[in-house]
């Protein structure tokens, strides 16, 4: 008995222990890790969009993050928007609504939420806020996060994120276009396909055939197994002057995705992801604009 | 029998009896072939020396008609593979203080094997690293011609296939219809490249196929004689098939193998192989990838497979469902090698499963 | 174990004679897993280098203290409260090492060399003895990882450290998972040869 009780007390003193250190570091840590992810993001999205620190982005760009939810109340499914309804000058917008439409693209309902511009990045935070406002007895699911660029009020860019499964697992890309659906770029996140093979999504190569699709060509993209021509390879890869890179850019803008050889699977499942990524957006985008005009709903994007 | 202790081979036992020669001193001495192996002690005329010679005989029509098929560099891509074979095995075994037996031809016949499962078009490098892979790893390291787990040419393969996965899935060369043999050497052979048949029907489904090699008896004509792009030695069934039913008639192998391996992949074919159940093209599937080299020439290798008739039967039959399942399911179109390789070392689990009746009862008798 | 020895000897043995990975083959998931770079060998061998080193001076140190039927729950406790601040600090300070190791780094719990070590040194020994024990396995640890690294960087990408040596890619099957086995199990034996002929050697010459 005496042996268990020094077992209990000397465990639960570890364990003691154990948490205050690595609360501490947590404490500690915490501010500079986010701070890291952020940063990262942001990163990837400013590239997207043609900035990098040597050329940083002027003032008058701003981000404006929009998530879409799934409610589900019994068996009555909505798509819910949270976006921001601020003034939108700071780029930090202080006002959010979350707009409900159903799934024929009417407008349901829009309440305010309550959350700050530094909480809506957290996923846990805004999760907390969003399920709060929908109402008990209903299902809440995080579905994914798109961003609405703006310069000096007009929209100028769109970034989206998404995955879709390649070849092995999940291929994670984000997505750059302009007002028009057009591909502006591309950037793989995350894949794990394998090297040399599938993993060659990555390279520019590849993934720069993307840039400038425009949507209507992007509904129809296809994938071929056809050698990539060399002038098209060196004007992707960015060995060209800028004058003939936009050039040859421009005289393969209507053709379809070349697939890397040895890896026709890879290059179809990402031609394919990025197809149906860009078809539901715009169809997604568009019902809610409608419905943003017609409710006279004021947004910041 | 007057071969040397080390040649002599136990043809039906796994592995090769391990053999020493009686001291010659003694009262010994006027008998010199006094022999002590392990069991089973089975008496033949047979030995590894030959059966590897007259295996490799069998696969020179298939190597000659795959000339005139591809071209002379499938020649060329042979020899270097026989002679780095070759090579490999002598170093190897000197380095390892074995006594050399290239002569008895097993490193021969890796060496053709390992050139009949790769694309025509590839660099004459390919063959040499493949040889290393397969003889010195594949085979020396683990123990020497008897003890190696997986079939040494199939390694040889595998380790290509991740090594040049470029080269290994997309240097095939379209087949020539008139005899000009020379056309792809030198520069040539990077300028054509075709898709294997197996590769289209996955990647591009069954319209692409018919619209590509055609359809109906004259499809299978020539397919079965060879006329497709595939590996170098893997095309020509009707060669293949030839070679497999003399070494059946020589005893060398037994149907069980290649008739279960065959009709496995014929029969899960024709069930899964098309859009709706039982729809698939079951001689076609036999025809169109390396099913029947790999039935009777690498599931068959005497050291990587079971001896037991009832085992060599669910060792046919579990290459053939490996082979369909990769082959549907899987990331390459072609699926036989990783099907053999995997089934290889579950060989002598089998055996050991379907082990032969004892007719005596055990030491100390039956209780 | 329990004779005092020298730092060196504590040194050569987690270096040379009980070198973790081609000695004792412990932790071989991780010499496998992410070992296709010297970089990434570098900073797995670093990481592990500091949780072996910490918690083998923790567990020494409150060795009077731990009741002996609970060892291995302390042990775990121990490593997984180091392994989490390492993992927090190079979240906070070293993002772009985190990004590429992030997911390894939390194996480390689960490290067999770690826990190893705390039974068999850490909880009988003094804390100078364990530091410099820590000191040694992690680094023959880093060692090992940096070896395998080396091998299969070199022969898988054609570059040493991110610099192009060779000037193209040689043998793109050592940077796969399973040639990690594969470098593995070759380097052991040549390790092994060479203290074989060392050996052999030594013993004609005495």
């Amino acid at each position: 008995m005496k042996d268990i009780m020094s077992i209990v007390f000397r465990l639960t003193l570890t364990c003691l222990m154990a948490a205050t250190v690595m609360g501490a570091a947590f404490i500690i840590t915490n501010k500079a890790k986010k701070h890291n992810e952020h940063v990262r993001e942001e990163r990837t999205m400013y590239a997207l969009l043609g900035y990098s620190e040597s050329k940083p982005a002027p003032v008058s760009i701003v981000l404006h993050q929009i998530y879409r939810y799934i409610i589900t109340e019994g068996e009555v499914q909505f798509v819910s928007y949270l976006i921001p309804t601020g003034s939108g000058k700071s780029g930090a917008a202080d006002a959010y609504s979350l707009v409900s439409l159903d799934l024929q693209g009417k407008m349901v309902d829009q309440k305010p939420v309550a959350i700050d511009g530094e909480k809506i990045r957290e996923r846990e935070d805004r999760d907390k806020a969003v399920i709060a406002v929908a109402g008990p007895g209903k299902e809440v699911r995080f579905a994914d996060h798109t961003i609405i660029v703006t310069d000096n009020g007009k929209r100028i860019a769109y970034l989206l994120g998404g995955k879709f499964p390649g070849f092995k697992t999940f291929i994670g890309v984000m997505l750059a276009l302009d007002p028009q659906y057009t591909m502006v770029g591309m950037e793989i996140l995350e894949h794990e396909e394998d090297p040399g093979l599938g993993a060659e999504i990555e390279q520019d190569y590849f993934k720069n055939q993307f840039q400038g699709k425009a949507f209507t060509t992007l509904k129809g993209l296809k994938v071929v197994k056809e050698p990539l021509p060399a002038d098209y390879q060196q004007a992707l890869e960015g060995g060209l002057a800028e004058a003939d890179m936009a050039k040859v850019m421009e005289q393969y803008k209507e053709k379809d995705i070349y697939a890397l050889t040895g890896a026709t699977i890879s290059s179809k499942s990402v031609t394919d992801g990025v197809k149906g990524m860009v078809k539901k957006f715009a169809y997604r985008l568009d019902s809610l604009d409608k419905v943003l005009k017609e409710q006279q709903i004021a947004v910041s994007f | 029998m007057n071969l040397p202790s080390h040649r002599r081979c136990n043809l039906f036992g796994r592995r090769i009896a391990i053999e020493t020669q009686a001291p010659e001193d003694q009262s010994f001495s006027s008998q010199k072939n006094w022999i002590v192996s392990v069991s089973p002690h089975v008496k033949s005329n047979e030995s590894v020396e030959k059966i590897m010679w007259t295996v490799l005989a069998c696969l020179m029509p298939p190597l000659i008609l795959s000339v005139f098929i591809f071209g002379i560099q499938t020649l060329i891509i042979t020899a270097v593979s026989v002679i780095s074979c070759m090579l490999v095995e002598a170093v190897s075994q000197k380095a390892l203080g074995r006594p050399i037996t290239i002569r008895d031809g097993s490193a021969a016949l890796t060496g053709v094997l390992i050139a009949f499962v790769i694309p025509p078009g590839v660099s004459y490098l390919l063959p040499v690293l493949g040889a290393v892979m397969a003889i010195y790893i594949g085979k020396h390291l683990l123990g020497g011609i008897g003890y190696n787990i997986f079939n040494p040419a199939l390694l040889g393969r595998a380790f290509l296939l991740a090594t040049f996965p470029v080269a290994m899935t997309s240097a095939w060369l379209p087949p020539l219809d008139d005899l000009s043999i020379f056309s792809y050497l030198g520069s040539g052979v990077d300028a054509v490249t075709a898709a294997t048949p197996l590769a289209v029907m996955k990647e591009q489904g069954m319209a692409a196929f018919t619209q590509a090699f055609g359809s109906g008896t004259s499809l299978y004509t020539s397919f079965f004689l060879g006329w497709r792009p595939g590996c170098i030695g893997e095309t020509s069934g009707f060669m293949l098939v030839l070679g497999g039913f003399y070494m059946l008639y020589r005893g060398y192998i037994t149907w069980h193998i290649p008739a279960s391996v065959l009709g496995t992949i014929a029969l899960l074919s024709w069930i899964f192989g098309g859009e709706a159940l039982c729809s698939g093209d079951p001689l076609l599937a036999i025809l169109s990838g390396g099913a029947i080299l790999g039935a009777f020439y690498m599931a068959n290798d005497y050291v990587t497979s079971p001896t037991n008739k009832t085992s060599q039967l669910i060792y046919g039959v579990g290459i053939g469902g490996l082979t369909v399942l990769i082959r549907l399911k899987g990331g390459y179109p072609e699926g036989i090698c990783y099907a053999i390789l995997l089934m290889n070392p579950l060989s002598s689990v089998l055996d050991s499963f379907f082990k032969p009746k004892r007719f005596a009862p055990p030491v100390g008798g039956d209780k | 174990m329990t004779n005092t020895k020298s730092i060196g000897q504590l040194l050569s043995r987690g270096i040379l004679s009980e070198n973790p990975i081609f000695k004792l083959a412990l932790s071989m998931c991780p010499a496998v897993g992410i070992s296709t770079t010297v970089m990434n060998g570098v900073m797995l061998g670093v990481a592990v280098f500091f949780v072996q080193v910490f918690s083998s001076v923790t567990i020494s140190l409150f060795k009077d203290q731990i009741h002996p039927r609970i060892r291995i729950p302390s042990y775990t406790l121990t490593i997984a409260t180091w392994v989490t601040v390492i993992d927090l600090v190079l979240a906070a300070y070293m993002p772009g090492a985190y990004a590429k190791m992030g997911i390894f780094v939390k194996l480390i719990v689960a490290f067999a060399i770690i826990t190893m070590r705390l039974e068999m040194f850490a909880c009988k020994e003094k804390v100078k003895d364990s530091f410099w024990d820590g000191v040694g396995m992690g680094l023959g640890f880093l060692v090992g990882m940096v070896a395998i690294g080396f091998v299969r960087e070199l022969l898988g990408s054609g570059t040493i450290l991110g610099y192009d040596v060779l000037g193209f890619k040689p043998l793109l099957f050592f940077i796969l998972p399973c040639a990690g086995f594969f470098v593995v199990g070759l380097m052991m034996a040549f390790f092994n040869w060479i203290e074989v002929v060392y050996k052999q050697k030594r013993g004609v010459r005495s």
